[in-house]
């Protein structure tokens, strides 16, 4: 079972979801502040960040910053609806997915088990590296090279450059993208795809305002190449 | 001024200035006295007989008893009329400057009235009212009387005796004796007449009434 | 969600208002037709009327005074001159015909202002410096007059003959009988004179032209000022109905530039004041709007933190009620359930108060509408065809905010299964620019008095039922959502029977 580390300044929240994400079986560490977050992470060496955006002092946003700086862990917001703007900030920071609080656990469980879960491979056959221009991907150990170089992908980048690149030059609606890589319905919010899109196109475009290997097609959705 | 009177107020206005254009008629309108004329001859040598004109009224006919006249007592004048002697009417009568210095010289003027317009004063339509002295034949003239003034205030009285009766007289034919009397017997005609005849005594008159 | 029962099938039609009321604003745009009577023109009408009265009375009363003193000059002129012609005169009497003659004529040439003609009558005698012997210009009047022995006066009388005016004037000739002591006396004799005026009539027509062309330019002079002064009355009109038309499109600062003391700006400070009045109670309006709604959407946030821990334990107890003795386990479930009702009531207080405070977005997407209307019905587990029947006509893009879309069409489908009758039809078709999606349900369709207010925010149709399994907003949510989206959603009954709620949205 993963282990979750949750920050959460109320504590009726963060006992609540302590409380049923335990009983469902994961191992949850808890802290009421950023600060005190951050420093639980070394120590509990958590599978996923379960981060609130507001909190006090050190923001949800800022400590998402921290993480990313130094580890690809997965981080999932919690968030209400209505703070639409720190979502975008916080997705621009780097998170993987959000929540919308109040959330029933099983709701929570799941969308943790969504990013947790592996790209499943399209088919043993193929080898392992795949050549993509200047980027190799390798679908196994799940890393991407650019140039030779090492690229740290976050959990949801690295599986949307997966989805893409397993079919090269076919269109994905953001809704199909967002049923795909992030199990999230159909009518989920798009923003995480644009947000995940930006940031890998960041990591791996030479110019990202020029984008070679993320395609965008205007009023369909995304693509990979053609190189 | 509402709308509606406001319309008919402009037209009236303008209807009252176009009316003022032009020379419009006018009514008589007296402007000053009437003329006076200087009427031939000299006072001092005429008479005024007062006779009717054709319209009923009052006209005088100057006549000269001056002495341009050459022979007074000649049977002939200029106008060619026959003459006849003063105690005969008509309208021949003659008087001369002469006689106005008599106290008789009233009579001789009344005389001349009665003897009626000669014939260049009936072409321009000249009349009177008195009987006709020709009809009557000789008949005794008028007699005049003057009574004195009692008091300097009041005018002489005229008793004017008629030979022919009075009652019946017109207006006008009354009026004609009063004023070639009051004429005769004053220059400004300022003596009160009394007319009598032999049916009577007409009520006392005056000319410059 | 909504209740919408009605005992009567009806064809009943209510609009919601939507974006038809901008479009009725916009209809009710600025007037700007020129006004053919209008202020201007009367104003210049009037201006020119007072000009016209003015020029002309003074022209007329002017024209009548000069005329006057024109035939009075050359009357007393003629009178006086004539009469001291005549009095110049020596006569017999009677009258001798060819001497009066000779003296006529010697008067006639003598005539003032202008040549006269001279008459003379006497008894039967009549004596004329022309030659006839009298004039046809001399009316019986004047001759009665000159005649009449009290008035021994000169007089005079103005004729038109002929088209031509003439001066006739009549002076009977008096003399002193013996002695100038006397009164005058009437010699019967009277002179007349006849003088034409045409040279007068010429003069006076000389002054109509005058005045004629005096007041024409006068009146093409008055219009300057007319116009000036009409321009000068209509600026703060104009000005005044431009401020009113800005106060009437929501703009409540404006204000008119109110200077001078004349009603005019008497007007416009009036104006200013009301504007600032309803300026003042608008914005006071506004503020407590505000704090209300400020309040119910702070009173849903704070609502919102507790929810979030109790409904993350509300599996745990549902779990655990089964251990628990069954009143307990009955309380548990209770608070359960309802934990999980008040979440979704404080959500979609939430987006209501986001929709009041305009801070909601519109998240647009080009998308398939058939597929986004298929997973929309799969998410939420409407497949049965007994119950959901969806037609979707496939194929057509639209942009639309997907997450939106999906609660349209998810809550106006739960409310014909909540409250009409299975089975429900789902159409998605195009019609001209629009994507028309239409639920109907085979109820009983909506009460004509209840359809006008399906939309309202917690409106019941049955107050007897207080609480539905819906939070009472969604079909106000739904509104606010396709209005959003610059639609319109309507309800309506079925003649065949049941509610049909049908969404436009611009493609």
């Amino acid at each position: 079972m993963p282990r979750v580390l949750l920050i959460e300044d109320d504590p009726s929240v963060r006992e609540g979801v302590e409380l049923g994400l335990r009983r469902r079986g994961h191992e949850v560490r808890t802290a009421p502040t950023g600060e005190a977050g951050l420093e639980a992470l070394a120590d509990f060496r958590p599978d996923l960040l379960l981060l609130d955006l507001m909190l006090p002092g050190m923001n949800g946003v800022q400590v998402c910053h921290r993480v990313r700086e130094s580890s690809q862990l997965p981080i999932i917001m919690l968030t209400a609806r209505g703070d639409d703007f720190d979502v975008v900030i916080g997705l621009e920071a780097g998170a993987d997915d959000y929540i919308v609080k109040p959330a029933r656990t099983e709701v929570i469980e799941a969308r943790i088990r969504a990013v947790l879960r592996r790209i499943e491979e399209p088919g043993g056959s193929r080898s392992a590296v795949e050549f993509h221009g200047e980027l190799a991907v390798d679908r196994a150990g799940l890393t991407v090279a650019k140039a030779g170089e090492r690229i740290a992908l976050a959990p949801s980048e690295m599986k949307l450059l997966l989805h893409l690149s397993a079919a090269p030059e076919q269109v994905f609606s953001r809704q199909q993208l967002l049923e795909h890589v992030w199990e999230h319905s159909y009518h989920g919010d798009a923003r995480l795809v644009d947000a995940c899109v930006r940031r890998l196109r960041n990591k791996i475009e030479d110019t990202p305002g020029e984008p070679r290997y993320i395609q965008t097609l205007r009023g369909f959705g995304y693509r990979f190449g053609p190189l | 001024m509402n709308r509606r009177t406001a319309p008919a107020a402009v037209s009236a206005a303008l209807l009252v200035a176009l009316a003022g254009c032009g020379i419009q008629e006018t009514d008589v309108v007296e402007a000053g006295g009437a003329a006076t004329v200087v009427v031939a001859p000299i006072p001092e040598s005429r008479i005024v007989l007062y006779f009717l004109g054709p319209d009923g009224r009052s006209m005088p006919v100057v006549r000269d008893v001056g002495p341009s006249y050459p022979d007074p007592s000649s049977p002939t004048d200029g106008s060619g009329d026959d003459r006849t002697p003063y105690d005969g009417f008509g309208p021949g009568y003659e008087i001369s400057v002469d006689d106005l210095r008599g106290s008789d010289a009233t009579d001789k003027i009344l005389a001349a009235l009665l003897a009626g317009p000669r014939e260049n004063e009936t072409a321009a339509g000249i009349t009177t009212a008195l009987p006709s002295s020709r009809i009557r034949g000789a008949e005794p003239v008028p007699r005049v009387t003057e009574i004195p003034a009692k008091t300097d205030a009041a005018r002489p009285l005229v008793r004017l005796r008629a030979p022919f009766p009075v009652n019946e007289l017109p207006e006008a034919a009354v009026r004609q004796l009063v004023c070639t009397t009051a004429y005769a017997k004053h220059p400004a005609g300022r003596v009160d007449v009394s007319v009598g005849g032999p049916d009577g005594l007409l009520p006392t008159a005056r000319c410059d009434d | 969600m909504k209740a919408c029962v009605g005992p009567e099938p009806d064809a009943d039609r209510h609009e919601a208002e939507g974006a038809d009321r901008a479009s009725r604003r916009r209809a009710r745009g600025p007037r700007l037709r020129p006004h053919p009577f209008g202020l201007r023109t009367r104003l210049v009408l009037a201006f020119l009327l007072v000009a016209a009265v003015g020029c002309g009375t003074t022209a007329a009363l002017t024209y009548r005074a000069a005329r006057n003193a024109i035939l009075e000059q050359a009357q007393d002129t003629a009178v006086s001159a004539f009469r001291e012609q005549v009095e110049a005169l020596s006569t017999d009497l009677p009258v001798v015909q060819d001497s009066l003659r000779d003296s006529l004529m010697r008067i006639a040439r003598q005539g003032k202002p202008h040549p006269w003609r001279v008459y003379a009558e006497y008894g039967t005698v009549r004596v004329s410096s022309t030659d006839r012997p009298t004039s046809s210009v001399i009316t019986p009047e004047l001759r009665a007059r000159a005649a009449d022995e009290t008035l021994q006066h000169g007089s005079f009388q103005r004729v038109v003959k002929g088209g031509t005016p003439y001066l006739t004037i009549a002076v009977p000739a008096v003399f002193h009988a013996r002695s100038a002591d006397g009164p005058p006396q009437r010699t019967g004799l009277v002179f007349y004179a006849v003088m034409d005026l045409r040279a007068e009539e010429a003069n006076v027509e000389a002054m109509v032209m005058a005045a004629r062309d005096g007041a024409l330019p006068a009146l093409a002079v008055a219009l300057v000022p007319a116009l000036i002064a009409a321009r000068g009355v209509l600026r703060p009109v104009r000005e005044l109905r431009r401020a009113a038309h800005s106060m009437g499109r929501g703009r409540l600062d404006t204000r008119i530039h109110a200077k001078g003391s004349d009603e005019l700006s008497d007007l416009a400070r009036t104006f200013n004041e009301s504007a600032a009045e309803l300026e003042r109670s608008v914005a006071e309006l506004r503020n407590a709007e505000a704090r209300a709604r400020r309040f119910a959407s702070d009173v849903s946030h704070e609502l919102r933190t507790p929810l979030a821990g109790m409904l993350a334990v509300t599996e745990v107890l549902d779990e655990d009620a089964d251990g628990l003795d069954s009143d307990t386990a009955r309380a548990v479930r209770l608070i359960s359930a309802e934990t999980g009702k008040l979440a979704v009531l404080v959500e979609d207080l939430m987006e209501i108060s986001r929709f009041d405070a305009r801070a909601a977005e519109l998240h647009t997407d080009e998308v398939d509408a058939a597929d986004c209307v298929r997973k929309t019905l799969q998410h939420r587990r409407w497949t049965d065809p007994a119950q959901v029947v969806p037609y979707l006509t496939e194929g057509i893009r639209a942009r639309l905010d997907p997450r939106r879309f999906d609660v349209v069409v998810a809550n106006l489908v739960g409310n014909a299964l909540r409250h009409g009758g299975a089975p429900v039809t789902v159409r998605l078709y195009a019609e001209g620019d629009s994507l028309v999606t239409e639920v109907a349900d085979r109820g009983p369709g909506i009460h004509p008095d209840v359809l006008p207010h399906v939309f309202d925010r917690f409106f019941k149709a049955d107050q007897a039922r207080t609480r539905s399994a819906g939070s009472g907003l969604g079909l106000a949510i739904t509104l606010e959502n396709v209005r959003l989206h610059g639609g319109t959603v309507t309800a309506a009954n079925d003649p065949v029977g049941g509610a049909v709620f049908t969404v436009r949205m611009p493609l």
